[in-house]
């Protein structure tokens, strides 16, 4: 029998009295010390609960309030129901941009993740220059997004760019202008999201991968398996929850991303790289409106936890 | 230079300026700037500028000269970036950290905001008893908004202005046009031609930026309608100004053509939609291309640099875009929009009147801009041999100006969420072929039916 079950209000019913222990004392009080733990663990709840109320409920509150009205950015709300709403369902340039969103999120992020995976995998069976992949991988993880795109818009430029000069030497032309059309610029964009995002994820990864136990793959190479089934059929379903966390969490940063695109192409041209948060940002702050900003940040907001449900779930049922 | 301050610089100007002065005291629409009034007790003012050379060296002349007349004065100044200043920096200048003295652009939403909501300082009296809207001369119109003062500005900016390389124009054997001005669309194009045979981009935009496609639009739509039409252009926004001119007329319509022709026919260097200003002045600067859209402001800033650092190796002349029809004349844009205004959370406003009325006088304005190299001043009132000490292409653009007058813009002067920011993906578009002039012009109208009905 364990203490607790010990004290437990079943066990109690005499009078209180002096002169014995605390626990005694609340034990012939009747009171129990699971109630008076359940009361500090509330009471002790209250300043999560307080700060969760103004930094996350009170926001979402406004957020959506706003969503329901018209604001310039000063002065008052005046409410419109949900004609942001069916505004930015009905126009084009959103749906235009909720498209490329989809595209730009969901293809980094696979496309991370999977070379993450590969680069981890790789590195773990320690092939040539291990040590230092390991450390040449997570540089772009960690240099400011606006220095990224800085080089990156500039190494895209036809002539004078570093990528046009490369191509020219290898015979495959030299002026190309990805940046400067609609129909192409959001590949480089891509290209550079996950140069940029591979390295933090590769890392995690490899802590995953390296978490395989030696024997099971020795176990396998015993069996007869090559490299692939080993990778295929252990390492693969031994790590899955890491990837589906790690696919969910590539999936949210990257919808949510701004300053990358920003900073490479002002979301141009033409509003052809005009991803959810550009508009957004473009709505409230060049156009003084607001209220569709917010309508669209509830929008990506309940698609995201959609996503991340779906990620946690996939995660957990994996794990289990 | 020692000369008083605004109205006592001219006796008769002051003649005007005291009774409208008197009158704005009584009318209580303002607080009018007395410096004798105003006390010893110490105060520190802040003041916002923009992240770029030349504003920092225009308020810190201004800033010095002002606390040297009044020792107990501090100013603490705020850099904000280009970005910033027309939009994030709304939240700012409504909250209890507002500066006393704010940059805002006058074609930014955050000016039309700020109006919008009354949350200005009117700087009647500023104008009234200095005469600053007769020493700007006929650009102080746009600076009024309901019949008010809210802002002025800190210099004038002249854009449009094609900077060329005559070294690479002479290799391109390409000929300036007489007077420098383009005559036609074809004219430029076949110089453009030129220049690109010998190896050389035509011009340099920085097609990125969400303001230079809208430029050209600015400098050539004047020579394509009627002043009439123009100024209904300018101000049809408002519900209560009747449309007059349309967006579909032949005249807009010719002018998007235009702009979609010089596009089209390689004017510009290779990938300008995906470069921004600076990229495009350090591809001028290095001399890969024959011009460069620009402003009055590249001499004392991107070209002095660039010389001075050894890159670029040339010394620019200057030409102006062409009409967009032919016969018609285009010239030089001005820009008074990066203004200087009092939000009402300031904590010193008379304080901040003082000095905003000290840097749009004669005295200011000759010595944070003019002495300072920075540009041109806002008012006409300083003698244009006090620009001895600017660039000599600073000159010159001043002399062409006096010569062939300037005519405003219309991104630079209707709210950007109407023009600027609005038009300039529509051109963007245009310029890679993606749409037709005729649709921008439907867009565009629907635009400001669309504005007039439910405001911005």
């Amino acid at each position: 029998m364990t203490l607790q079950s010990e004290i437990s209000p079943k066990s109690s019913g005499a009078s209180p009295s002096r002169g014995r222990s605390a626990a005694t004392q609340v034990k012939k009080s009747g009171i129990g010390l699971n109630s008076i733990n359940r009361r500090s663990a509330t009471l002790s709840l209250i300043p999560v609960f307080l700060l969760l109320i103004i930094f996350l409920v009170l926001p979402i509150f406004n957020s959506f309030k706003l969503s329901l009205s018209r604001w310039g950015g000063i002065g008052p709300l005046e409410p419109v129901g949900l004609e942001n709403y069916k505004y930015l369902l009905s126009n084009e340039q959103m749906l235009y941009s909720a498209r490329i969103t989809f595209f730009y999120a969901f293809s980094v992020a696979l496309l991370v993740v999977t070379i993450a995976t590969l680069l981890a995998t790789a590195v773990s069976y320690n092939v040539f220059g291990h040590r230092a992949m390991k450390i040449i991988w997570f540089f772009p993880g960690i240099a400011p997004p606006t220095a990224i795109a800085i080089f990156w818009s500039s190494s895209f430029q036809p002539e004078t760019g570093i990528v046009n000069t490369l191509l020219s030497k290898v015979g495959l032309g030299g002026d190309h202008a990805w940046l400067a059309s609609s129909d192409t610029a959001l590949y480089p964009v891509v290209f550079v999201g996950i140069w940029a995002a591979v390295g933090f994820t590769f890392l995690v990864i490899l802590g995953s991968v390296e978490q395989v136990p030696v024997s099971l793959r020795e176990a396998a190479v015993v069996d007869g398996a090559n490299i692939i089934q080993q990778f295929i059929k252990i390492t693969l379903p031994l790590i899955r929850p890491v990837l589906f966390t790690m696919l969910t969490l590539q999936i949210i940063w990257t919808f949510n991303g701004f300053t990358l695109v920003w900073a490479m192409t002002n979301g141009g041209p033409a509003d052809s790289t005009a991803i959810l948060p550009i508009l957004a940002y473009k709505e409230a702050f060049r156009f003084g409106r607001f209220g569709n900003a917010a309508a669209m940040a509830v929008i990506t907001g309940v698609f995201l936890m959609i996503v991340g449900t779906i990620g946690i779930r996939m995660s957990r049922s994996e794990q289990q | 230079m020692k000369k008083k301050i605004g109205v006592s610089a001219k006796g008769g100007r002051a003649l005007i300026a005291i009774p409208a002065a008197i009158g704005m005291l009584f009318s209580g629409l303002s607080v009018v700037p007395a410096s004798a009034a105003l006390g010893t007790a110490p105060v520190t003012l802040t003041v916002q500028y923009e992240t770029s050379a030349a504003p920092e060296v225009r308020w810190a002349a201004i800033g010095a000269a002002f606390i040297k007349k009044y020792p107990n004065v501090t100013i603490k100044y705020e850099a904000i970036t280009n970005e910033a200043k027309g939009g994030p920096n709304l939240q700012v200048l409504n909250s209890d950290g507002a500066p006393d003295i704010a940059l805002i652009p006058l074609n930014s939403n955050v000016y039309t905001q700020m109006v919008k909501a009354k949350a200005l300082v009117s700087l009647n009296a500023i104008f009234a008893a200095d005469n600053t809207a007769k020493r700007i001369g006929p650009p102080s119109a746009a600076l009024k908004q309901g019949g008010n003062y809210y802002a002025v500005p800190s210099s004038v900016a002249y854009y449009n202005i094609l900077w060329t390389n005559p070294l690479a124009v002479a290799r391109a054997g390409a000929t300036l046009p007489k007077g420098n001005q383009f005559s036609s669309v074809d004219e430029l194009v076949t110089f453009a031609s030129k220049c690109n045979k010998a190896g050389y981009a035509g011009l340099a935009i920085g097609g990125k930026t969400n303001f230079q496609a809208s430029w050209m639009f600015d400098s050539m739509m004047p020579s394509a309608v009627t002043p009439a039409a123009f100024n209904n252009y300018l101000n049809s926004y408002k519900p209560d100004v009747p449309v007059t001119a349309k967006w579909t007329d032949v005249g807009i319509v010719k002018t998007f053509e235009a702009l979609g022709t010089i596009a089209k026919k390689g004017v510009y260097q290779k990938g300008y939609l995906g470069m921004d200003l600076d990229q495009a002045t350090a591809y001028f600067t290095a001399g890969k291309s024959c011009m460069l859209l620009g402003g009055s402001w590249m001499p004392g800033g991107a070209f002095k640099a660039d010389t001075d650092k050894g890159t670029m190796k040339f010394v620019p002349g200057f030409a102006v875009l062409p009409p967009a029809v032919k016969g018609g004349k285009s010239t030089l844009t001005p820009y008074y929009g990066d203004a200087n205004a009092i939000p009402i959370k300031s904590k010193n406003q008379e304080w901040a009147l003082e000095l905003l009325r000290y840097s749009i006088s004669d005295e200011g304005q000759l010595l944070g801009v003019v002495k300072s190299g920075v540009g041109v001043a806002a008012v006409t009132t300083i003698a244009k041999a006090e620009y001895a000490s600017s660039p000599q292409l600073v000159r010159d653009v001043i002399s062409f100006v006096a010569k062939y007058g300037a005519q405003s813009g219309f991104t630079s002067e209707v709210p950007g969420a109407y023009g600027q920011q609005y038009l300039n993906p529509l051109i963007q578009k245009l310029q890679e072929g993606k749409t037709s002039a005729k649709e921008i012009a439907a867009i565009q109208q629907k635009e400001l039916d669309r504005v007039r009905k439910s405001g911005l």
